[in-house]
């Protein structure tokens, strides 16, 4: 079992028109067609395309010829692991002229670690400045964790918002070239 | 017994008899996160979580300072530390860290190795903001430290 660069480079360029997850999964397959092992193949592929620490919930008897809504979770932590390592991964998110058309430019995505630390070294939330003091310790480390998980909510909505519109401008594509072909007979 | 291909901090071992079962762990800045599988519909290896989980910290251990667990219900035949956890804490006295690390295996493999400090990361519902969330849990993140 050995991943190929061409297929990394292939993957990144996919993620960047719009692929799901679970697309890149099932071009992972497509160009493998004699591996066994999907498994670790995907765990390889994903941490080195994408530095994805591992992907979780992935079935080891699944040949992922047949992707459904079974994996739409993988459009949230993995999704979001890959916005958040983007700067590892692709030299146009270290880039200050990156075209702003891409559906990534703009995106923020942090580790629930992160935040949590940021929200514990920040100063108290606005509403609970006055009874900050007052509040137990588990009371307060409690606020901060509902306040980081609020905050990685909105991150992952903001990702699959401009997702969502980029897969839409892919499909209006499609449906004008089909348009066109219909016309052209 | 176990088949393992390794590299520095990442660690796969595979069930020499069905290679279904597996565990596959990976170290980044000392967090250890990891995923075994040790039942299947219809089938369960006869290796146990603990052997695969000591066959992992053999070759990745010293590198770890926090071990991750992660359990949701995504999928259904990945849910037996949510469901333990959730058994633990539908029980009102008993504390969250406490049910993490006692009554969950990653917690009870952690509290093994000393790991016995427990952070919750992410809990989904929050019984800060939801008072039945207890025993009700969908999505968990928790950090063993020493």
């Amino acid at each position: 079992m050995s991943i190929q660069a061409s297929v990394i480079e292939e993957l990144r360029s996919m993620f960047k028109e719009g692929a799901t997850p679970s697309r890149l999964i099932q071009h992972i397959v497509a160009r493998h067609p004699n591996e066994g092992n999907w498994h670790g193949l995907l765990q390889d592929y994903f941490r080195e395309a994408f530095a994805v620490q591992i992907v979780r919930g992935l079935s080891p008897a699944e040949t992922y010829r047949d992707i459904d809504l079974r994996y739409a979770y993988l459009n949230e932590d993995v999704l979001h692991e890959m916005v958040q390592m983007r700067s590892s991964w692709d030299q146009a998110a270290n880039d200050r002229e990156e075209v702003l058309s891409s559906w990534l430019s703009t995106l923020v995505a942090t580790s629930a670690s992160e935040r949590l630390q940021e929200g514990k070294q920040s100063s108290p939330p606005p509403d609970f400045s006055q009874a900050w003091e007052q509040l137990s310790e588990n009371d307060r480390a409690g606020i901060i964790r509902v306040n980081a998980s609020y905050r990685g909510r909105t991150e992952l909505v903001h990702i699959l918002a401009r997702l969502a519109e980029r897969l839409q401008q892919k499909l209006v594509h499609l449906e004008q070239q089909v348009m066109e072909e219909h016309h052209s007979k | 017994m176990i088949a393992a291909q390794t590299s520095v901090a990442t660690f796969r071992a595979e069930d020499c008899a069905d290679p279904d079962f597996f565990i596959f762990g990976t170290v980044g800045s000392g967090l250890l996160k990891f995923e075994v599988v040790r039942k299947l519909p219809g089938k369960t290896s006869t290796i146990t979580g603990h052997e695969f989980f000591d066959a992992m910290w053999a070759h990745l251990g010293s590198k770890v300072k926090v071990i991750e667990g992660s359990w949701d219900n995504t999928n259904p035949q990945r849910v037996d530390n949510l469901n333990r956890f959730n058994r633990a804490t539908a029980n009102p006295k008993v504390p969250l860290d406490v049910a993490a690390l006692l009554a969950t295996r990653t917690g009870q493999w952690a509290d093994d190795l000393g790991y016995t400090k427990v952070s919750f990361i992410l809990l989904d519902p929050d019984p800060q903001t939801d008072p039945k969330a207890r025993g009700k849990f969908t999505k968990v993140i928790v950090h063993f430290g020493m």
